[in-house]
């Protein structure tokens, strides 16, 4: 009896065992499978669920999985490799983008020329797209991905507080100073605050970048992108962003008392998101660096700040006459450009397609947009958004009257992250509790080693 | 006829044993062996333009030649990994022993001590840095409220001693030992619960005062352990990378050489698998013989005592 137990309890386990290389199916009741993974991101996934879910409305016959984590970049690089229908996904999301170019070459992501030529609410899908990104999807000349998350790095600010203070949106750096100093004095509130710490340098780079453009201009921006040699790094624009940055971060007023007050929250270089971006919803902040992903990333915190609210301004000008070197008039907003791509291999490549031409309709730019407060890579003039509330609005506006810097290059060494748009490795420690005096020398040295390090590997 | 039976016995048990252990040794071989090799293989390799992998290990370490050369990021990283192994060896440790001499005296409450002092062992070492940064927080900590409320000790002369640089590292040395302790005294405790009873009465009728019973008698006896854990102090060093993650996420200089590798893979923009694989392929080269050596020669440094 013991000996006959002992082999049901093993053959028991053996079988349990076996559940751990157990396969998916590729069906569901008789409906088609459609496997749809993403990253994770800031903007969490509520708006694919959505999404999902009006396209198994309008397809009865099929049935949309979601998977989504933070982890999935390294899933999905594993599956691409295996090759193997049954491990892969239908479509699924690049963040960082690094494996794309190698997963093209390895023949492994379907070429989607044709859903650029779909035509999608009376426009093909090539012409909605905004044209920043363009040559970040394609690969000898053909499409490979279809952008997905667009971003907006700007300054917010508590428009209630502006108003009942009778404080402007500046639209100048030099007023932008003047308002800082001006919050100082005829407020208990501080001017200004980012995320020093988490890792995310304030999300100041994105503000330093979109500065140093917005003076060079869009030629400037194609002439560094393309690190032909690293004087690059030496731009004027840079300069003059680097200069901008370093004021906001060692800058002082003076309060009612004409005591000393710093423009930064006082905390500000060391903050984390949730911390700082609290005191920003309590009204001891005025203006906060951050992103298109704030509201979402703090939803749970919106409603317990119900008189709290905030818009995103477009950056001030550095230039007086707001205006870029080139004449330029448009202001500039560096955005990242995630991508959606199929494997070549999925089992359901012509559903995926029509899945991602659903995804591009306005319609579903418009859940896209409720849900995450934020906008995909397309121009959205003719887009209705319906009504959308102030924060969302101001994102969608600083994206439209902005050239979107997308950070695309073919240089081989900032593709493989050799080099950087900001060589530094972060930009607040340079600058944190120094003068404001000390600014020019601190930018002095910070260009020529940018300048150094990045011609080890530039050659020139 | 028995001799028959004891070899399908023997047989038998083979056969179980083998199945059993197939799984754990295909996954082993599959997640552990094939995934090491192949990452390792990475170091050799790059990208050329036109996207296609080919072989780039010189390439590789010219990157890192550069990088060593214009970043400061990994002279800090190596020093403050160095600093764990005096932290472990001479606090840390130390202090495990002389805890469990005295819980195995069975002083009032040692049970509950014990489980006290493992509870950080068991949970997650994001909630331990939580519980230690609502002390120590600047902005928010117990800490602060204290030297404020208590000593009127205006804010801005508080030091900040997560995120500042002068005491960031410090500050997570002592998170280490705080939290570090409870797992070697399990250990320990292990140990020191095999020593005979009449090893430790003979000292005490000897007259062995605590301070030579522990030195003397304690220490020889458990050595075996304790150059497990000296030998553990020492490959720390490499690995640590999780304190500062969680609690600093680099701020304050406060980087490791494990968290440095940590932080290429997860850093925003590009990732060069490839030269990061050659950091971890290093890192091995040096960590594994160190490793070894130094238990080699922790385990001579106490004759072995059999009891």
């Amino acid at each position: 009896m013991k000996k006959v137990m002992t082999k049901l309890v093993s053959l028991l386990l053996a079988v349990v065992c076996c559940f751990s290389v157990g396969a998916c199916n590729n069906s569901n009741n008789g409906k088609t499978l459609l496997k749809v993974s993403v990253f994770a991101a800031g903007f969490g996934r509520a708006w694919l669920d959505e999404i999902a879910e009006e396209y198994m409305k309008q397809n009865p016959n099929v049935v949309v999985k979601v998977a989504a984590s933070t982890g999935m970049e390294a899933t999905a690089q594993g599956a691409l490799e295996s090759g193997r229908t049954k491990s892969l996904s239908d479509i699924y999301s690049c963040v960082a983008g690094g494996n794309f170019l190698t997963n093209v070459n390895a023949d492994r992501l379907l070429p989607l020329d044709d859903v650029y030529e779909t035509v999608v609410d009376g426009e093909k899908l090539i012409d909605k797209v905004d044209p920043g990104v363009i040559e970040s999807l394609k690969v000898n000349g053909h499409f490979y991905a279809i952008p997905w998350n667009a971003s907006v790095t700007s300054i917010a600010y508590n428009d209630k507080m502006f108003a009942s203070n009778g404080w402007e949106v500046p639209t100048t750096m030099d007023e932008f100073y003047a308002l800082c100093d001006r919050i100082s004095k005829e407020s208990s509130a501080y001017a200004i605050g980012y995320v020093g710490g988490a890792g995310c340098d304030g999300y100041l780079k994105s503000v330093f970048q979109a500065l140093a453009f917005q003076y060079e201009g869009q030629a400037g921006a194609r002439e560094f992108f393309d690190f032909q040699t690293s004087d690059v790094y030496k731009m004027e624009g840079r300069k003059k962003a680097y200069e901008a940055i370093g004021k906001i971060i060692t800058g002082v007023g003076q309060d009612a008392n004409k005591n000393s007050k710093t423009w930064i929250y006082p905390g500000t270089n060391n903050a984390d998101n949730e911390s700082i971006q609290k005191k920003f919803f309590q009204g001891e902040i005025a203006m906060l660096v951050n992103g298109s992903w704030l509201m979402t990333e703090m939803k749970d915190y919106v409603p317990l700040y119900p008189n709290f609210s905030c818009k995103m301004m477009n950056l001030p000008w550095i230039s007086a006459d707001k205006t870029s070197k080139d004449g330029g008039t448009t202001n500039v907003n560096v955005s990242e450009c995630t991508k959606l791509v199929i494997p070549k291999h999925c089992a359901n490549p012509e559903l995926a397609k029509d899945f991602i031409n659903f995804m591009n309709s306005d319609a579903m730019l418009k859940v896209y947009t409720k849900n995450t407060n934020n906008i995909r890579p397309f121009k959205y003039d003719d887009v209705d958004l319906g009504t959308l509330d102030g924060w969302t609005q101001s994102i969608v506006d600083v994206y439209n009257n902005s050239i979107n810097v997308y950070g695309v290059s073919s240089n081989l060494d900032y593709r493989l992250g050799r080099i950087k748009s900001i060589m530094i490795e972060n930009i607040i420690p340079r600058f944190a509790g120094k003068a404001t005096s000390d600014i020019d020398k601190i930018i002095e040295e910070i260009i020529n080693y940018e300048a150094d390090y990045a011609k080890a590997f530039i050659g020139k | 006829m028995a001799k028959k039976h004891i070899d399908e016995a023997k047989r038998n048990k083979l056969i179980f044993v083998w199945v059993m252990l197939a799984l754990p040794l295909l996954q082993f071989a599959v997640f552990t062996v094939y995934i090491n090799l192949s990452q390792l293989t990475l170091a050799f390799m790059t990208e050329n333009e036109a996207g296609q992998i080919v072989f780039g290990l010189f390439e590789n370490i010219e990157n890192l030649i550069i990088n060593l050369k214009f970043t400061t990021e990994w002279r800090h990283a190596i020093w403050n990994s160095i600093g764990y192994i005096p932290v472990n060896i001479f606090l840390a440790l130390p202090l495990s022993i002389i805890t469990v001499f005295f819980i195995s005296k069975k002083i009032w409450g040692s049970r509950f001590f014990t489980m006290i002092f493992y509870l950080p062992n068991i949970i997650s070492v994001v909630v331990l840095v939580l519980v230690f940064k609502n002390i120590f927080d600047k902005d928010n900590g117990i800490l602060t409220n204290v030297l404020m409320n208590n000593f009127n000790i205006p804010f801005t002369d508080i030091p900040d001693l997560i995120y500042d640089e002068k005491y960031a590292m410090t500050t997570l040395y002592v998170y280490c030992v705080w939290a570090g302790v409870g797992g070697n005294i399990v250990l320990l405790f292990g140990a020191v619960s095999r020593i005979p009873e009449s090893v430790k009465e003979a000292s005490l009728l000897d007259g062995c005062g605590p301070f030579t019973e522990l030195i003397k008698i304690y220490v020889p006896l458990i050595w075996p352990t304790i150059s497990t854990l000296l030998m553990f102090s020492v490959a720390v060093c490499f690995q640590m990378f999780m304190h500062t993650q969680v609690m600093t996420n680099g701020v304050g200089k406060t980087h490791t050489i494990a968290f440095i590798i940590v932080e290429k893979l997860n850093g925003n923009g590009a990732i060069n698998y490839y030269y990061v694989s050659l950091l971890a392929l290093i890192i091995s080269l040096i960590s594994i013989p160190t490793v070894r050596l130094s238990k080699v020669a922790f385990d001579k440094m106490v004759e072995p005592v059999e009891f």
